[in-house]
């Protein structure tokens, strides 16, 4: 109950974070011309290749972790806390950390759902890929589930960056580049290593892509359903990760004394 | 002409030791890298490797000059010496070439780091069989980012609204660049405004610079490229002009 | 000619989204002899920091003339700066990624200062102001008394023959500002002309030769610092406990007594209005039995009550 009561306010907080960086007209003006040309200029990729297989492989994938990359920005915000001083307060309260932070973050993640779902349905009238409003309809859930897959990894590398507030840009763009290399977005995981397969496949976006690409073929659902079902998995296995990191570096901040007041 | 070597040498001092957060644009160079050849090598295209090895190197130039460039003028600002820099006799713009000109030399970096990823996780060797090309290409681009990323840092010092396009103006401006994707497959009626932007030059004799066959028109599509920086220095100072005077006017200029 | 001179000078801030226009200088009139000291003192958002961006032409003037050694502020923005050094408090201003020694370099670039000459000159100034073991570590790894120095001796680098240091000890601990201190006085035997913002009457007393006070955008007085001083000490309070009331009636009645009243701490607080009455109440008191007795200066703001009218000192 103190979760539920904590989340509403700080999914406000998040929603003025948000509001301070965008603004409706430039969100739409800006963040949506931006995330279209991304998805544009992958798929022009496979234009370039003399693919049709590969443009729509393309600008599947890159349109889902656009939204992705959107929901990676909860890495920042986790570190706002720290940067406003409320951090300390925050490990003082009697309420867990977690449904703070996942409340002031969740704005991320609805920008992600929202950016991949407009990316993907944008690029596939553009490009004119052959989506019947059924199929439209049914890959909808998988976006939506692949960006909160990468929302709950973006949970954990936020308590981890906690330590190095300053590396958070950083290891945000890293950690999206190398998603974006490795899985499935821009060439099929069993291009990549053994070592870098298994990588890919216990990170987010890999299963859920994964599912899209299969519902788009009209392959039965049993298949699409094992891919997301794996999906959930990652995500739980994610989110479950992070709210063992929050509490760790709570109680190893009150060992080693480096939670400041001020 | 002191004022100028000045600001370059300090930033250059400052710039190396804020690898975390200065150069960490760079850290991202070679993550592009591996994605654009290994669609390349996937894809068993083989001959459209340069197309993906040059490209980081142009996203190297234009993070710098919108991240760390851009971001030169607030800087100074929020760190209290704007006005300190503004109230001495050294050309405010004359001063903000030199450091962004650093910067902006620091992205061809990037080129390197480009060559060397092709050669170290794919192991392809790219050839270079128009060196002098190529580096006459990379230094006029340098060029040209600077007095592109002069122009943004006097944008973004105006108006604190203009900074949220800072995310938005990398994908659309590697579209238009043809950073990648030659200018040639994008709509007939964006062609134009590619051709204003240095960056589809500069890829297509980056690219060029990667190929065997003879190059055309060298000396001419430098030109254009310095062109284009010279245009972007003007546009840049006078824009800094007016609006360091319209600073003082309206009493904002620095934090104190 | 005097160094610095500042005629019926008046900046106004453009009210923004509806609200009122912000006049933060109101026809300011001041004159500063070449060689001299001069203190501006006030509170915050007085107008002090504002006088100074108007005099080192990063503001221009609403209206009214300013000059350094007869240089247009305005017309001869240019020739203004090869004459100036800013001196800021506080800790920013300074480039934290160079060195101490890099950062006076640079300055001195900017400056127009020859690069032997700038050289030879930063590391006399870096000796000068004590930080000639530091030199070559990053201002960011600077104590606050340390980056203040810095500031002095960036602000000296291209020799300015005129100074305007804005709060220069803010923040700054007293062993730290003593030194500051001292170090302008140096300055001032050099005969540079200073002017030292502060809304700290010690330090203005101690090292000024006249003093303007400002508040709210204009000029209230400019006097020496010995006549402002008498002016606080015009103000004293006494506060007493265990006085009965037939002695404060007397007290009350006395000529110079501004007013008596109750004190949060159970006590009475006697606020005296002219100059020699605090001793009259002090003998009153003493002769009276009474030990409980503590005087105290009123704070700057207090005296600036005073001096634009309002009644008494019970704030």
């Amino acid at each position: 109950m103190t979760a539920l009561r904590t989340l509403r306010p700080a999914m406000h907080l998040g929603y003025v974070d948000f509001r301070r960086q965008w603004s409706p007209a430039s969100w739409l003006g800006g963040w949506c011309v931006r995330v279209l040309a991304q998805t544009t200029f992958f798929a022009l990729i496979g234009q370039l290749l003399g693919s049709p297989l590969k443009v729509e492989y393309l600008l599947v994938g890159n349109s889902i972790m656009v939204g992705c990359e959107a929901a990676l920005l909860a890495v920042q915000a986790t570190t706002w806390e720290r940067f406003d001083g409320t951090y300390p307060l925050l490990v003082v309260a009697p309420a867990s950390m977690l449904p703070s932070v996942v409340g002031r973050t969740s704005a991320w993640l609805i920008d992600g759902m929202a950016t991949a779902v407009i990316a993907f349905y944008a690029a596939a009238l553009i490009f004119g890929l052959p989506l019947t409003p059924v199929l439209a309809l049914e890959v909808l859930p998988l976006i939506l589930l692949t960006c909160i897959s990468a929302y709950c990894l973006a949970l954990f590398l936020g308590a981890l960056v906690s330590l190095k507030p300053s590396l958070r840009n950083m290891v945000s763009q890293v950690v999206r580049l190398s998603m974006m290399a490795i899985c499935g977005v821009n060439v099929p995981v069993t291009f990549w290593p053994l070592a870098v397969q298994v990588i890919a496949n216990v990170v987010p976006v890999t299963h859920g892509l994964q599912a899209v690409r299969l519902a788009l073929s009209g392959t039965p659902p049993v298949a699409v359903l094992t891919s997301a079902s794996l999906e959930v998995v990652v995500a739980a296995g994610w989110l479950l990760v992070a709210l063992v990191s929050f509490n760790g570096i709570v109680e190893r901040g009150r060992t080693d004394g480096s939670i400041e007041l001020v | 002409m002191r004022v100028l070597v000045a600001a370059a040498r300090a930033q250059f001092q400052m710039t190396v030791r804020n690898l975390g957060s200065d150069l960490f644009n760079l850290v991202t160079v070679p993550f592009f890298a591996v994605v654009f050849i290994a669609i390349v090598k996937q894809s068993g295209r083989s001959s459209l490797i340069a197309y993906a090895v040059m490209a980081p190197v142009m996203i190297a130039l234009w993070q710098m000059a919108i991240f760390v460039a851009g971001e030169l003028i607030n800087r100074d600002r929020w760190g209290g010496l704007l006005e300190a820099v503004i109230a001495t006799p050294a050309p405010f713009a004359l001063v903000m070439v030199g450091r962004i000109g650093t910067i902006c030399a620091f992205g061809l970096v990037g080129f390197a780091e480009s060559w060397l990823v092709a050669q170290i996780v794919f192991g392809v060797t790219v050839p270079i069989p128009h060196p002098e090309v190529l580096l006459a290409t990379l230094v006029c681009a340098a060029f040209a980012c600077t007095g592109t990323a002069l122009v943004f840092s006097a944008l973004f010092s105006l108006r604190e609204s203009a900074r949220v396009f800072q995310n938005s103006i990398s994908y659309p401006f590697y579209l238009l660049g043809g950073i990648l994707v030659p200018v040639s497959y994008l709509p007939w009626w964006l062609q134009p405004a590619s051709r204003v932007i240095f960056l589809s030059w500069t890829a297509e004799l980056l690219r060029d610079s990667l190929r065997p066959a003879p190059l055309v028109a060298v000396p001419q599509r430098l030109a254009v490229v310095l062109l284009l920086g010279f245009t972007g220095l003007l546009v840049g100072w006078f824009l800094l002009h007016r609006i360091i005077d319209r600073l003082r006017h309206e009493g904002t200029i620095g934090l104190a | 000619m005097a160094a610095v001179e500042v005629e019926r000078v008046t900046r106004v801030y453009k009210g923004r989204h509806g609200s009122p226009d912000v006049r933060a200088l109101d026809g300011i009139d001041l004159a500063i002899e070449e060689g001299a000291v001069h203190g501006l003192l006030g509170p915050n958002g007085a107008g002090k920091t504002t006088l100074v961006k108007v005099l080192s032409t990063v503001l221009l003037p609403t209206s009214g003339t300013a000059r350094i050694l007869g240089h247009d502020v305005v017309r001869e923005t240019d020739r203004v700066r090869r004459l100036i050094g800013i001196v800021f408090g506080g800790d920013r201003g300074l480039y934290f990624g160079l060195t101490g020694r890099q950062n006076l370099l640079y300055w001195a670039a900017l400056y127009g200062v020859p690069g032997q000459l700038a050289r030879r000159r930063a590391a006399e100034l870096l000796e000068r102001v004590g930080l000639q073991e530091r030199a070559n570590a990053r201002v960011e790894t600077y104590s606050r008394g340390m980056k203040q120095r810095l500031h002095l001796a960036r602000g000296l680098i291209a020799d300015a023959r005129v100074l305007f240091l804005d709060e220069p000890t803010t923040g700054m601990d007293p062993i730290a500002g003593r030194d500051f201190r001292a170090l302008v006085v140096e300055l001032r035997k050099e005969g540079r002309t200073i002017l030292l913002t502060t809304h700290d009457m010690a330090e203005a007393e101690s090292v000024c030769v006249r003093v303007a006070l400002i508040d709210h955008g204009r000029l209230l007085a400019v006097e020496s610092p010995r006549t402002l001083a008498t002016w606080l000490s015009r103000y004293e309070r006494i506060d007493v406990e265990g006085v009965r009331e037939p002695l404060l009636k007397r007290i009350r009645s006395l000529p110079g007594v501004g007013g008596v009243s109750a004190s949060s701490d159970g006590g009475i607080r006697i606020d005296i209005s002219a100059d020699g009455t605090a001793a009259v109440v002090l003998k009153m008191l003493v002769e009276a039995g009474v030990t409980s007795i503590r005087t105290s200066m009123p704070s700057l703001e207090e005296v600036y009550v005073q001096l634009i009218g309002d009644r008494g000192l019970m704030i």
